[in-house]
């Protein structure tokens, strides 16, 4: 790769601009790209439906179930294409009934169904904080609960509907795991592949034009982000009653029949769409056959085990997460008691503002900032360091960490350290023996989140992980080689992890509502 | 057992004045309450003299101590002015059971093991908590957390108490009954109390003087019965459920006079007589209880009525612009009636 410094000889123009646009392969992949964004919008009827039979109807195992429909979010793209070509694929387990699983369309359907849990948690969170009395006058004024779904609950959910739409289109549009799986093998590229092909095979490419390509996603992203934030607060007006105080919460009361009928349809999703095709991922590990004449075998697991680069890639993946999460602690926590402490609107503001950056842009991009971060600055020995890689995690993902750590905050009454301040502490005796011992839950949890996204993530350690592979980017760097069994292998490695990290959290009793915001 | 005073003190939110150059004395050993509308500054008031808020000018003085002085700078942190702060929520720290709560602050300020549990022993034994000391806050009932949070800031032995509503979370007939034991239990104990609360009854009985704050600002002082026997600022008459009404005074006598309301008069004392000059107009103030309904010079008509249990309450237009507040033992049967106000007080309008 062009190491040159980035910026020798800068001269703004914009004819970098003018050559992407005239790239008939870049706008192939932009349609594309839209395309699936599009088809992820259909998790939002899954997700909604999901919610409100969830939390809205009273149906066996609800407790159960609830993790169970969350679990996907924690679980990486990429291992979801392949969980999915495992189970459905052209050599699957399952028998053929359907069309070609390569494609955009295909990935456009999956991408739906893996962001189910996206849509599930923001809707939830809006469920959530509507007052049962709304629905409670609409059944006493004589509205059956069906009627009172339609046109009570979901038209006063508008506001997240409309907050989720755009999530979950820009979620789509900066799709990279799956498509790379499912549609790049077969020609059809999205932008994310597009500048991920451009990096790793264009020679001649100038780092102008991937800066441009990946600023096109951005742009797109961030606009959509800001309208999303306009209407938000322009429907949020007129929807003052949702507010975040739960005062009274009911369920609706249904015949055992019909609850029966409603569990054993998300039963079929969960097993369809999440249990069958990680069972796949551990099958296809275990197993150097496809489809009949099953055989088990750990083969995989010794070669990952005995291969020094796939060894390397299953530690440092674990040395990683571990490292961004615990530096991401104190980080999290002194910025979030900067935030609250200040009290000052800019300030709030600011932070409001930075929680949109990171959505606005792909892992793949971020990745590659990064990179050229630490290529062409003094911070070179982070470069390829799994020190560089966990900063670039923590500040990633610093929004979503300070709002787990900030909520609770917010939750402690100000009283509690007042109290403590009057009666002889100091500032910092209060900090140490009220507020941290108070937020020890919050602190846990936000660690476990961290380390869960590390685990998971594959985009941006593409870049920044040549020589400190993690297993994230050895899946990517694996695609086209055929190991589809070691393939399987390290995705179930990571799986489990994450499962395991997983149970604890929910354990703690952490909800996910209002993660996603 | 220190006095308090409060010379001057002003506090700015943003735009908001929340406190407008207030002066108080509060005399060593007294429960002292501060009464006032939501919003009037009583809470910031309490805040300031706690330190946890900083006012812009004005001088805080704990015996002979200042703890704020805005001109000489000195502004002492919280935790160095020797003070207990009970507050509305209580503010159990979730995360210790009683025991530890009530000690927190004595190993802050590192008595010897001994010594704090002898301390803790006497005031659970004062408070009647001895028997919850190993529970959970979430453990125990309103009145209990109410009981530990006062235990809190008792141990400390502070030179002053600071109560902020600390009784709104009880339930109205624990209410009544804590009033009464938090003042023998001040009074028992000698103890410098600061009493912040929108109730005006729970500040009758319970301290020995009170202030009135109206928009940051104390309209008055004195004993609960200075106060109510005296009411002569139309503000603090309305706090009070007082009626109020604008007359044209007719004649003067003098310190009291002839005052036209609706389509008659009534003799009031004036507030200060060389003001309420004749044909001079002024606010009429006077407690429902001095309506004599029946016979009378002025006319009303009534508008409602309620049942309070031990009287009827009712409303009724005398055509002095507001209608009045008026009680009486029995049911009214007409709608036009007659009274007269017994007992009034005429201030400058």
């Amino acid at each position: 790769m062009n190491e040159n410094p980035l910026y020798a000889g800068f001269k703004p123009s914009l004819q970098s601009y003018i050559d992407v646009i005239r790239d008939s392969e870049f706008r192939v992949s932009l349609i594309n790209s839209i395309v699936i964004a599009l088809l992820t919008l259909l998790s939002i009827p899954m997700g909604l439906a999901l919610a409100i039979v969830i939390h809205k109807v009273e149906i066996p195992g609800a407790k159960y179930i609830e993790p169970m429909i969350i679990i996907p979010m924690f679980i990486s793209p990429i291992i979801w294409g392949f969980a999915w070509l495992y189970m459905y694929g052209p050599s699957g387990f399952l028998p053929r009934l359907w069309g070609d699983i390569y494609g955009v369309v295909p990935v456009g359907l999956i991408s739906a169904i893996i962001h189910v849990p996206h849509a599930y948690v923001i809707l939830s969170t809006a469920l959530l904080s509507i007052d049962s009395s709304f629905e409670e006058v609409a059944r006493i004024h004589g509205a059956g609960p069906l009627r009172t779904i339609f046109s009570i609950l979901i038209p006063m959910m508008k506001p997240s509907i409309v907050f989720s739409a755009v999530i979950l289109f820009v979620l789509g549009l900066e799709q990279f795991g799956v498509p790379l799986v499912l549609a790049a093998p077969i020609g059809d590229n999205v932008l994310t592949t597009y500048i991920y092909q451009l990096v790793t095979l264009g020679v001649e490419i100038p780092y102008s034009y991937i800066a441009v390509v990946a600023s096109i996603i951005i742009y797109t992203a961030l606009t959509l982000l800001i309208i999303q934030r306009y209407l938000v607060l322009k429907l949020a007006k007129r929807y003052v009653t949702v507010t975040g105080r739960i005062r009274g919460f009911t369920k609706i009361r249904v015949s055992r029949p019909v609850a029966l009928a409603l569990l054993s349809g998300v039963l079929v999703y969960i097993v369809f769409f999440i249990a069958l095709p990680l069972a796949a991922v551990v099958a296809r590990s275990l197993s150097p056959l496809y489809g009949s004449g099953y055989q088990v075998t750990l083969s995989f697991y010794e070669t990952i085990a005995t291969s020094a680069p796939l060894r390397t890639a299953v530690v440092n993946t674990v040395l990683v997460a571990v490292i961004a999460a615990s530096i991401s602690i104190p980080i999290y926590l002194g910025y979030a008691l900067t935030i609250l402490k200040s009290r000052s609107r800019i300030e709030s503001g600011i932070v409001d503002v930075a929680s949109t950056l990171p959505r606005a842009m792909p892992g793949l991009v971020v990745g590659l900032a990064f990179l050229w971060l630490y290529l062409f600055t003094p911070l070179r020995p982070l470069l390829y360091s799994l020190l560089g890689l966990a900063v670039a995690y923590v500040i990633l993902w610093s929004i979503f960490g300070i709002r787990v750590i900030l909520t609770n905050m917010i939750q402690i009454s100000s009283e509690l350290e007042e109290v403590a301040r009057v009666h002889g502490a100091s500032q910092s005796t209060v900090l140490t023996r009220i507020t941290i011992p108070l937020l020890r839950r919050a602190i846990l949890v936000t660690w476990l989140i961290i380390f869960i996204y590390g685990i998971r993530e594959y985009s941006v350690p593409v870049f920044l992980s040549t020589k400190n592979p993690v297993i994230g980017s050895t899946i990517v760097l694996l695609i086209g080689s055929g190991e589809l069994g070691i393939i399987a292998g390290l995705a179930t490695i990571s799986v489990a992890i994450t499962l395991a990290a997983t149970v604890i959290i929910f354990k703690l009793g952490w909800k996910p509502y209002g993660a996603i915001g | 057992m220190v006095s308090l005073t409060i010379e001057r003190l002003s506090k700015r939110f943003g735009g908001v004045q929340a406190l407008r150059g207030v002066d108080l004395s509060i005399e060593s050993g007294e429960v002292f309450s501060i009464v006032g509308p939501s919003g009037s500054g009583k809470t910031t008031l309490l805040r300031c003299i706690a330190g946890l808020e900083t006012p812009e000018q004005g001088a805080i003085v704990v015996g002979e101590t200042p703890v704020f002085d805005s001109r000489k700078g000195i502004n002492v942190p919280p935790e160095k002015r020797d003070m207990g702060f009970v507050p509305q929520t209580w503010a159990l720290w979730p995360h210790m059971r009683v025991r530890d709560n009530i000690a927190f602050g004595l190993k802050i300020k590192r008595v010897d093991e001994g010594e704090i549990n002898r301390r803790i022993r006497e005031v659970s034994e004062v408070l009647g908590i001895s028997d919850l000391l190993d529970r959970w806050p979430w453990q125990l009932s309103g009145g209990q957390q109410q009981r530990v949070a006062v235990a809190r800031a008792l141990v400390l032995e502070p030179k002053i108490i600071l109560l902020d509503e600390p009784l709104s979370n009880l339930d109205a007939a624990l209410r009544e009954e804590a009033r009464i034991w938090l003042r023998d239990l001040m009074k028992r104990l000698k103890i410098t109390s600061l009493y912040v609360t929108h109730d005006l009854s729970e500040a009758l009985a319970i301290s020995d003087r009170l202030a009135v704050i109206i928009d940051g600002e104390i309209k008055k002082v004195g004993s609960p019965r200075e106060i109510y026997e005296n009411m002569d600022n139309p503000d603090v008459a309305q706090l009070f459920r007082f009626n109020v009404v604008e007359g044209k005074i007719t004649g003067v006598d003098g310190n009291r006079v002839a005052v036209e309301i609706g389509d008659g008069s009534a003799i009031c004392r004036s507030s200060s007589p060389d003001k309420t000059t004749q044909g001079s107009r002024a606010y009429i103030i006077f407690s429902p209880e001095k309506v004599k309904i029946g016979s009378g010079g002025i006319s009303g008509v009534v508008k409602s009525s309620i049942y309070l249990g031990s009287s009827y309450e009712h409303i009724i237009d005398i055509g002095a612009g507001k209608p009045i507040k008026a009680r009486s033992r029995t049911p009214l049967t007409t709608e036009r009636i007659k009274l007269d106000i017994e007992e009034c007080i005429a201030t400058p309008a």
